[in-house]
């Protein structure tokens, strides 16, 4: 039972990659090869990347006879980012997923239920894992460490090891997040925080400047010891097993990873039925009457896509991530802009002080006057990322009959949801613009303007492309929202296309055009010219009887 | 009201017909039911009466407009209740209701007051400011017909209405269908409660892989039997009676 049940948890896994769950065994046996190879090449990839960090790291670790030391912190790091990732799954795997009950229902034992549920979550977590440990362990052989047959499988077993240590907090996080949210009513406004606490973690901790890490790390190599020594103990134990010389601390390092994670498993199996199948401890709304506003179907149906959106926290965090990002690079560049030049120098020669190769190279070109084009640029581009119309056809799945049995134009429905997306969208490009604007010393008019009109047109072709795109190509049997934003392929093309039309005049300059005596300004000017054109064409396109052809043969 | 005619749907082009020329009349003021197993053509049918799906041949005219030509105005004036109350849940009961005022541009008093009065009957009104995920299918049901008689339709087209209602709210519902008729509107509705449809309905259409079996007037269409014999009889070729009987010999 428990062999069936993890197959289900591995094609569902497999689904993320692949579409749908249901078929023949052929196409599952087909799901699973290709759920392996992309697992395979992944690892591959990331592992030769973090090779290429942690060579160094190895180094300077082993110079100081502090091998024990490398393999605790990759470790540590190893943990980090599976806990960060898998806690997020756990939550909606295990305790909220939808086919729990219907299971319970069946002779099946609940041990057997969870059992399938945390074998998933630990594969998962054993995929970070194993990516961590082996790069670490090709580059202390590639850089001349010694091992034997007996420390390999050590430290291969440590390796399985230690995501039972990320596979048990994150068990215990997403029960506790669980039993927070079934006592609140902003559910998904909860868990996007929750979600976005922990990006945030994983960026502060992975894009800082690595060179500055690795530096303050062996500088302070002593005390990073004693702490792993004392409050890390786990990890300190799992560095020396793998060291391969001490199966004293790897029996530790083992007592370590099992025994919370049996405990935790006995009391999530004591637990479970009651877990999954307690209601909602939200004190029940009593409706009182009060007078109702009406408004335009459009307007309702604008309200309604906002409505819906801010209730699905998948929703929000997949298509609406590119605003939280555009307004954290928009700190960020204004931050570097301000933090040299004191307000004396240009925005421009702080950039190019940042980062003194790649900046310099485009100030040559372009001037510093054109380099502050380049930040509303940026910003349009990154509008890409917030395709929040893009799956909004699909979203509506099932409860497509409404709107089609409504008296209520194609046009309108379609406008509805651009409207929806412009709502969300534009007020964070106008707050970006805004503090650009502000706070770059020497903007002027041209570059203000620029900053404030290419992102506002970039929103607006997102959400235009996004509904059309969806409208030819959106599919509305997806099982929940959180599918039809993660796997529709209707959600890649206003990606894309933003990002390509945004830029395109501007990668034209730099590859074909610098030469040619054309300005950057006029690249700029034309850069505005190409959405703007586009957009209006889209709009016309949401008012023709070609879209109402569209529309009327959406779930037929 | 609802005029069907050689109405015939295939869902691919060569493949099998789901609804084979059906030509079907509901005149206002009669409830007219539609009776055949599942996959026998009904929710098609009735999915093509609301404008949601297509159609391959035939018109369909709803109080003599064309669903094909004129769906807005159509759909103005009729309202549909499908078999599986599918409705937003992130929104609450209320601005589900409210919602569907909107789409149907009901007056804000029109609409307090029908929604004051319908929720009362369904006994959904307490529960209005909750989310619709938190609503059982009977609950969604309920508010699925509220819904529906918010603009005050002239015809309903109903998908297995009664199924997951309580016996009040059904028999609410039933009182309703016939005050809804008597007082001129029109109801075309599908189900498998033939006791139901018997005691309901003045006209009846039976339906069996997509093909028109038998309609008209109830007690033309049962004669002296029971609606269940007849449904029986003509859907399944089964002679009750003689079933019956060889039943009671093979006991003997």
């Amino acid at each position: 039972m428990l062999k069936l049940l993890l197959k289900t948890r591995i094609l569902a896994l497999a689904d993320q990659f692949s579409g749908q769950t249901k078929g023949k065994q052929a196409i599952n046996v087909r799901k699973i090869a290709l759920l392996a190879c992309t697992a395979v090449l992944t690892l591959c990839l990331f592992g030769f990347l973090l090779s290429k960090i942690l060579k160094p790291l190895y180094i300077n670790m082993a110079g100081m006879d502090m091998e024990w030391l490398y393999f605790a912190m990759v470790g540590g790091l190893a943990f980090l980012v599976s806990f960060m990732f898998t806690s997020i799954y756990a939550q909606g795997a295990i305790f909220e997923a939808k086919d729990n009950e219907m299971l319970l229902a069946m002779p099946i034992p609940p041990s057997a239920i969870l059992g399938s549920r945390i074998s998933a979550l630990y594969i998962l977590n054993a995929f970070f894992s194993v990516a961590f440990m082996g790069a670490a362990g090709v580059v202390k052989l590639t850089a001349g460490g010694a091992a034997d047959i007996g420390g390999v499988i050590l430290y291969v077993i440590s390796a399985f090891l230690l995501a039972l240590i990320s596979t048990t907090l994150s068990c215990l996080l997403g029960w506790l997040v669980s039993l927070i949210t079934r006592r609140i009513r902003r559910k998904a406004i909860f868990q996007m925080v929750f979600s976005l606490l922990l990006l945030g973690a994983f960026y502060a901790v992975f894009l800082g400047d690595i060179n500055q890490h690795l530096k303050t790390i062996t500088d302070n190599s002593e005390g990073i010891a004693g702490v792993f020594r004392g409050v890390l103990y786990p990890f300190y134990a799992m560095g020396v097993a793998c060291t391969g010389k001490d199966i004293g601390m790897f029996l530790i390092f083992a007592a370590c990873c099992i025994i919370p994670f049996a405990l935790v498993c006995l009391a999530l199996t004591k637990s479970f039925v009651r877990i999954v199948t307690t209601r909602s401890g939200v004190k029940k709304l009593k409706y009182e009457a009060k007078a109702l506003r009406s408004v335009s179907p459009v307007l309702a149906m604008t309200k309604k896509e906002l409505n819906r959106f801010f209730n699905s926290s998948s929703y929000m965090l997949n298509a609406g991530l590119g605003l939280v990002y555009s307004l954290g690079m928009t700190i960020m560049i204004v931050v570097s802009a301000n933090s040299q030049s004191a307000g004396a120098t240009s925005a421009a020669t702080s950039a190019a002080a940042a980062d003194p190769g790649f900046f310099e190279n485009i100030v040559n070109i372009i001037g510093t006057d054109g380099l502050k084009l380049v930040f509303g640029l940026l910003l349009a581009s990154l509008a890409a990322f917030s395709y929040i119309s893009g799956p909004s056809i699909s979203v509506e799945s099932n409860n497509i009959w409404i709107l089609k049995s409504s008296p209520v134009t194609a046009s309108q429905v379609l406008r509805s949801k651009v409207y929806a997306h412009l709502i969300v969208a534009l007020p964070f490009s106008l707050v970006c613009s805004v503090i650009m604007a502000a706070a770059i010393p020497e903007m002027g008019l041209f570059a203000i303007v620029f900053t404030f009109l290419m992102p506002l047109l970039a929103h607006i072709f997102c959400a235009h492309i996004g509904v059309i795109a969806n409208l030819y190509l959106g599919k509305l049997n997806f099982p929940s929202i959180a599918k039809a934003v993660k796997s529709n392929s209707a959600a890649l093309i206003p990606m894309l296309t933003t990002a390509v039309i945004s830029l395109l005049p501007t990668i034209l300059f730099f590859t074909v055009l610098k030469e040619s005596g054309v300005s950057f300004r006029t690249i700029a000017v034309i850069s505005l010219v190409l959405p703007a054109v586009l957009d209006t064409a889209m709009y016309a396109f949401l008012h023709s009887s070609a879209a109402q052809k569209r529309w009327d043969r959406v779930g037929q | 009201m609802l005029q069907i005619s050689h109405y015939t749907k295939q869902y691919s082009t060569g493949g099998a017909k789901a609804v084979d020329d059906l030509s079907l009349h509901i005149r206002p003021g009669e409830i007219y039911g539609f009776l055949g197993h599942n996959g026998a053509g009904k929710t098609t049918t009735i999915k093509a009466c609301c404008g949601i799906l297509d159609f391959t041949e035939g018109e369909i005219l709803i109080n003599g407009m064309s669903v094909r030509k004129q769906p807005l105005e159509c759909k103005k004036i009729m309202a549909y209740i499908p078999d599986n109350p599918d409705l937003y849940e992130f929104m609450s009961g209320i601005q589900y209701l409210n919602f569907i005022g909107d789409v149907y541009q009901v007056p804000a008093d029109m609409r307090e007051k029908r929604i004051a009065e319908y929720s009362a009957d369904m006994g959904i009104t307490d529960a209005l400011a909750e989310k619709v995920a938190s609503y059982s299918h009977g609950m969604k049901q309920k508010l699925a017909i509220v819904a529906a008689l918010m603009h005050d339709p002239k015809l309903l087209i109903m998908d297995e209405p009664f199924v997951g209602l309580d016996p009040k709210a059904a028999f609410i519902l039933k009182k309703f269908m016939r005050r809804f008729c008597d007082n001129g509107g029109a109801i075309f509705f599908s189900t498998h409660v033939l006791d139901v449809a018997e005691k309901l309905c003045d006209k009846i259409a039976i339906i069996r892989g997509g093909k028109l079996l038998a309609d008209g007037d109830i007690n033309t269409v049962k004669g002296n039997e029971s609606l269940e014999e007849v449904f029986l009889e003509l859907v399944d070729d089964i002679r009750v009676d003689e079933d019956a009987a060889q039943e009671g010999e093979k006991h003997a």
